[in-house]
C-alpha cells in the first residue's frame, strides 16, 4: 500500500487495480519548507552532491551541503534491471520529511519544445532531439554515469519514429506527469507563448527511483527531476536575480555542457544548450592539452595570474560567447529584455577569464556568485565546492516550489 | 508560494511514499502480534492463577482433613450443649410451673371459723391437653399455651353467713399461693343437715387460683 | 477475496497479510482454546477455594470456641443434675409402682392410711424454640388415701420438702358420710419425667 501525503491516499489492491481516497487539501498539500535536494549519478568522484534547505524565520537556510555515498547500485537501463532495486539511507543531516531527486541519465531528457513536438515525443516513446544526447549517444559502447547499455539496443536517432504510433497522445496538463509508450513526461509553460518545457525520463528509471528511498524512513522522494531542469531553478534564490524581478539572463556550465536559460519575471522563456560546446571537463581537458599542464595544476593556472591562459581557454570560450551572443539578441528581440549582467553558475575556477572575455566581446559582464548565495548558512555548514552542488541545490529549490 | 513553472516532478502523486513508519501493512501484523502476546500473556497469568488457587485448596483441604477429628468432637460438643440449654429451658420452665401448697393448706386449717364444717376442698380439674388441633396434619409436641388456671372449691356448711365472710376475708391476707382475689360464691342455701335443732346453711365459695406458668 | 486477488498483491502487502492472518488464527485459537477455558476453570477454583476458605473459617472458630463449650457443657449438666435425680423413671414400667416406692414412707410417716397409687394421663411441657431432640413431660400419678385434712396436708408438707420438684396437680379432700374424723383424700402428683424424641 502506498500512502500519498499530499492529497489523497491510494490503496494498491493489486497490481492492476487501485483505489484512491481523496483527502482535504490541508498542511501536507503546500511547499515542502524542509526538503533535501540530491544529485544522483553525476559522476562526481566525491559522491553524490546533497544540500537540505529549511525555511524559517522567513528565510531559506542552508541546513547541511555534503556530498554523500552514492546508492548501491546503478541506474537500470532496461525493465529487466529494475528488480535489483537498492534501499537508500541518507545520512542524518539530510533526514528532513522530502527528498527531490535529479538525476543524470542518458535516457533523460529535457528540453523547451513546442506542443507538437512534445506529443510527437509521447506518442513515440522516444527521447527529445537534443544535439547533447545525440553527441552521447554517439559514444556507443562507453559507460556513461554507472549506466549500462543493454545489450544490442540501438541508440534512439534523431527524428526517426521505430514505428508509426496507434494513437495520438493527448498533450499533458501543465505538471502532471503522465505515462505514454514506456516514457515518462512531465510538461511546463514558459513565459515564451507555444513552447514549454518538457522533460522525461524512462519508465522503469522513474519507477526505480520512485522507490530508491524506502517508506517509513525520512525523507522519501517528493519530487524526480531531470538534472538539467533542476539546474535551471537553482538561481531563484540569488539575490541577482531577486533584485533584478526575475529577469535575467544565466549560462549554466556542467561537467559536460553550457546551458543559457533566461527568465522574464521569474518565468523562464529560453532554455537552450549550447551546441558544440562541451562543459567544465571539456575545459580542462583544452587546458591540459594545449597548455601541456598536469591536472591539478590546472585549478591554479586558472585561478592565479602566473601563466595566461588564454590560449587555451578563448578558443573554448568563443562559442560560447558566440551562442551568448544570439540568445542575448533574440531575448532583447522577442521579450524585450536587455541584459548587461549574466550569471555564470557552475564554473569555478576560470570564471574571472569568462568574465573578462564576455566583458571584451560582449560588453557582457558576468558574475559569478556562490550559488548558496540567498540562502542563510547555518553555523555547522562548511562547503567547499559550491558550484559542484547547482544541480542538488536547483532540486531541493524546484522541489520546494519556490518562485519568485 | 506559487507553483513553480521550473518545477518539473516527474514523480506521480500516487507513487509518493511515505515517511511515517505507521503503515497499514506494518501495523497490521503488529497489531496482530501484540494481540497474540497479550493473549499468550493472559493465558500465563490465567494459569499462574490457576495453580496458585489450586495450591491455596489442596493447603486448606489439607488443614481440613488434619482438623477434622478434632472438628467433628467440637461440633459434637456444640450440638450437645445446644440441645441440654434447650432440656434445661424446657424442665426450668417446670419448675416454673410447680405448685407447693401445703402451707397454705396447713395456714387455712387455723384459719377456719369455729362454725363452719368444711365439706370439701377441691381443685378443678385441668382440661385435656389437645395436641391434634382439628385440620393439623401431626399432633404436635407440646401445648401452645404455657399457662394453666384452676379453681379452688371449698364447700361446707355454717350456722350463719357471717363465719362465710370470715372465713373469706381470712384467705385475702397471706394465701396468695393458693388462692387470688378473684372469688365467687357459688351457693349459699339452706341445707337438710340440722345442728342444735337449727338447719344449716351450704356454702359453696370458688376462688381462681394463682395459674400456673410453665415458663422462665 | 479470491485467489488471483492474493496472487496480483504486491509482495509487501502480501507478506503482510499472511503474517497478520497467521497471527491472527493463533490469536483467535488462543482464545477459544486456552484463554476462555482458562477462565472458566479459574472461576470454579476459585470458587472452590471461597468454599473451602468459609469451611475453614468456620471449623477454626469451631475449635476455638470449643474451650467455651466445654465449659458451658459442665455447667448444664451441673444444671440439669437435680432434674434427672428428680426424674420419674418407671418402675417394672409402672410410673405408679415408682411412686409409690418413693411416697410410700411419706404417706406412713403423715399417718394416710389405704394409700393407693394410680398411672394419670401425663400433660405435655410447652416447647423451647428450637425444639429440642429430648422432650420432657409432667409425668402425673393420681394418690388415694384416707386421712384427716392435717394428715393430709402434713404429706403435702413432707412432699414438698423430700421432693421439691413435685407439683400438686390436683387435690380433693372430701368429708366421708358417717365419718367426721377421715376424709377421703386425692392428690394427683406430677414428676418431671422425659418424654419423646423429636427427632431420631
Amino acid at each position: 500500500m502506498h500512502c500519498a501525503i499530499i492529497a489523497s491516499v491510494k490503496l494498491q489492491l493489486t497490481k492492476d487495480k487501485a483505489i484512491e481516497l481523496r483527502l482535504p487539501r490541508g498542511a501536507g498539500a503546500k511547499s515542502a519548507s524542509d526538503i533535501t535536494g540530491v544529485e544522483l549519478f553525476s559522476s562526481d568522484p566525491g559522491g553524490c552532491p546533497a544540500v537540505r534547505l529549511v525555511f524559517r524565520k522567513k528565510a531559506w537556510h542552508l541546513a547541511a551541503a555534503a556530498k554523500v555515498k552514492a546508492p548501491d547500485g546503478e541506474l537500470p537501463a532496461c525493465w529487466e534491471d529494475t528488480p535489483r532495486q537498492p534501499s537508500w539511507e541518507l545520512p542524518r543531516d539530510f533526514l528532513s520529511p522530502h527528498a527531490a531527486l535529479a538525476v543524470n541519465s542518458a535516457m533523460g531528457a529535457f528540453a523547451q519544445s513546442t506542443a507538437d513536438a512534445v506529443v510527437q515525443e509521447m506518442a513515440t516513446g522516444v527521447a527529445s532531439v537534443s544535439e547533447a544526447s545525440a553527441e552521447e549517444k554517439s559514444d556507443s559502447g562507453k559507460k556513461r554515469f554507472g549506466i549500462k547499455r543493454a545489450p544490442g539496443a540501438p541508440p534512439a536517432k534523431p527524428g526517426a519514429a521505430p514505428a508509426a504510433p496507434a494513437r495520438r497522445p493527448p498533450f499533458p496538463a501543465a505538471g502532471e506527469a503522465v505515462s505514454e509508450n514506456g516514457r515518462r513526461f512531465v510538461v511546463r509553460p514558459m513565459a515564451e507563448d507555444g513552447f514549454h518545457l518538457c522533460a522525461s525520463l524512462p519508465e522503469f528509471q522513474t519507477l526505480w527511483l520512485s522507490r530508491l528511498l524506502p517508506e517509513g524512513r525520512r525523507p522519501t522522494a517528493s519530487s524526480i527531476q531531470v538534472a538539467e531542469s533542476a539546474l535551471m531553478a537553482s538561481v531563484l534564490l540569488q539575490p541577482e536575480f531577486r533584485e533584478r524581478d526575475g529577469n535575467a539572463l544565466a549560462v549554466f556550465v556542467t561537467r559536460n555542457a553550457v546551458f543559457f536559460a533566461g527568465y522574464r519575471r521569474g518565468e523562464p522563456v529560453l532554455w537552450r544548450r549550447c551546441p558544440s560546446v562541451g562543459g567544465s571537463l571539456a575545459m580542462r581537458a583544452a587546458m591540459r592539452r594545449t597548455l601541456g599542464l598536469d591536472e591539478e595544476l590546472v585549478d591554479s593556472v586558472l585561478d592565479e595570474a602566473l601563466i595566461d591562459p588564454r590560449p587555451a581557454l578563448e578558443p573554448f570560450v568563443r562559442p560560447v560567447l558566440a551562442q551568448l551572443e544570439l540568445a542575448l539578441a533574440y531575448l532583447a528581440g522577442k521579450h524585450g529584455l536587455k541584459f548587461e549582467r549574466a550569471l555564470l553558475m557552475g564554473l569555478g575556477a576560470g570564471a574571472a577569464h569568462w568574465a573578462t572575455y564576455a566583458e571584451e566581446s560582449l560588453h557582457l559582464r558576468l558574475v559569478s556568485p556562490n550559488p548558496f548565495e540567498g540562502l542563510v548558512r547555518d553555523r555547522r555548514v562548511e562547503v567547499d565546492g559550491a558550484e559542484g552542488y547547482l544541480v542538488a541545490l536547483g532540486a531541493a529549490i524546484a522541489g520546494a516550489e519556490v518562485s519568485l | 508560494m506559487k507553483s513553480s513553472s521550473v518545477h518539473l516532478n516527474l514523480l506521480k502523486s500516487s507513487e509518493l511514499l511515505s515517511s511515517s513508519p505507521v503503515r497499514l501493512r506494518v501495523m497490521l501484523p503488529v497489531g496482530a502480534t501484540l494481540a497474540c502476546a497479550g493473549l499468550a500473556l493472559w493465558w500465563g497469568i490465567l494459569f499462574t492463577q490457576l495453580v496458585l488457587a489450586k495450591t491455596q485448596a489442596q493447603a486448606i483441604e489439607d488443614d481440613l482433613a488434619a482438623k477434622n477429628k478434632a472438628h467433628a468432637e467440637a461440633i459434637q460438643k456444640r450440638d450437645l450443649a445446644r440441645e441440654l440449654k434447650l432440656q434445661l429451658e424446657q424442665l426450668e420452665g417446670y419448675r416454673a410451673g410447680v405448685r407447693a401448697v401445703g402451707a397454705p393448706l396447713a395456714k387455712l386449717a387455723e384459719v377456719i371459723p369455729l362454725r363452719v364444717q368444711l365439706k370439701e376442698l377441691s381443685f378443678t380439674p385441668l382440661r385435656a391437653q389437645v395436641l391434634q388441633p382439628p385440620g393439623a396434619k401431626a399432633p404436635l409436641f407440646g401445648p401452645t399455651e404455657n399457662v394453666e388456671t384452676q379453681k379452688l372449691v371449698i364447700a361446707g356448711l355454717t350456722t350463719k353467713e357471717t363465719p362465710v365472710v370470715s372465713l373469706m376475708e381470712s384467705l385475702e391476707d397471706g394465701f396468695e399461693a393458693l388462692v387470688t382475689s378473684e372469688r365467687k360464691i357459688n351457693s349459699f342455701k339452706q341445707d337438710s343437715a340440722e345442728a342444735d335443732g337449727r338447719r344449716l346453711l351450704s356454702f359453696e365459695v370458688e376462688y381462681t387460683m394463682p395459674a400456673r406458668r410453665f415458663a422462665k | 477475496m479470491n485467489g488471483g486477488v492474493f496472487q496480483n498483491m504486491a509482495p509487501n502487502a502480501r507478506r503482510s497479510f499472511v503474517v497478520t492472518a497467521v497471527l491472527g488464527t493463533v490469536a483467535a485459537v488462543l482464545y477459544l482454546f486456552c484463554v476462555q477455558p482458562g477462565e472458566a476453570q479459574l472461576l470454579r477454583e476459585r470458587r472452590r477455594l471461597s468454599d473451602l476458605q468459609d469451611r475453614q473459617a468456620r471449623t477454626n472458630s469451631d475449635l476455638k470456641s470449643s474451650g467455651t463449650v466445654k465449659k458451658d457443657l459442665d455447667d448444664l449438666e451441673s444444671a440439669l443434675a437435680p432434674y434427672r435425680a428428680a426424674m420419674l423413671v418407671p418402675l417394672l414400667e409402672s410410673y405408679a409402682m415408682r411412686a409409690k416406692s418413693l411416697l410410700d414412707p411419706l404417706a406412713l410417716g403423715a399417718g394416710l392410711e389405704e394409700v393407693g397409687y394410680s398411672d394419670e394421663p401425663f400433660r405435655a411441657l410447652p416447647l423451647p424454640k428450637p425444639m429440642p431432640r429430648q422432650l420432657h413431660t409432667r409425668a402425673a400419678v393420681r394418690v388415694t388415701a384416707k386421712g384427716s385434712y392435717q394428715q393430709a396436708v402434713s404429706f403435702l408438707l413432707r412432699l414438698e420438702r423430700e421432693y421439691p420438684l413435685v407439683s400438686l396437680q390436683r387435690l380433693d379432700i372430701a368429708a366421708v358420710q358417717g365419718s367426721p374424723a377421715a376424709q377421703s383424700v386425692t392428690f394427683v402428683l406430677e414428676w418431671p419425667a422425659k418424654g419423646g424424641l423429636t427427632r431420631k
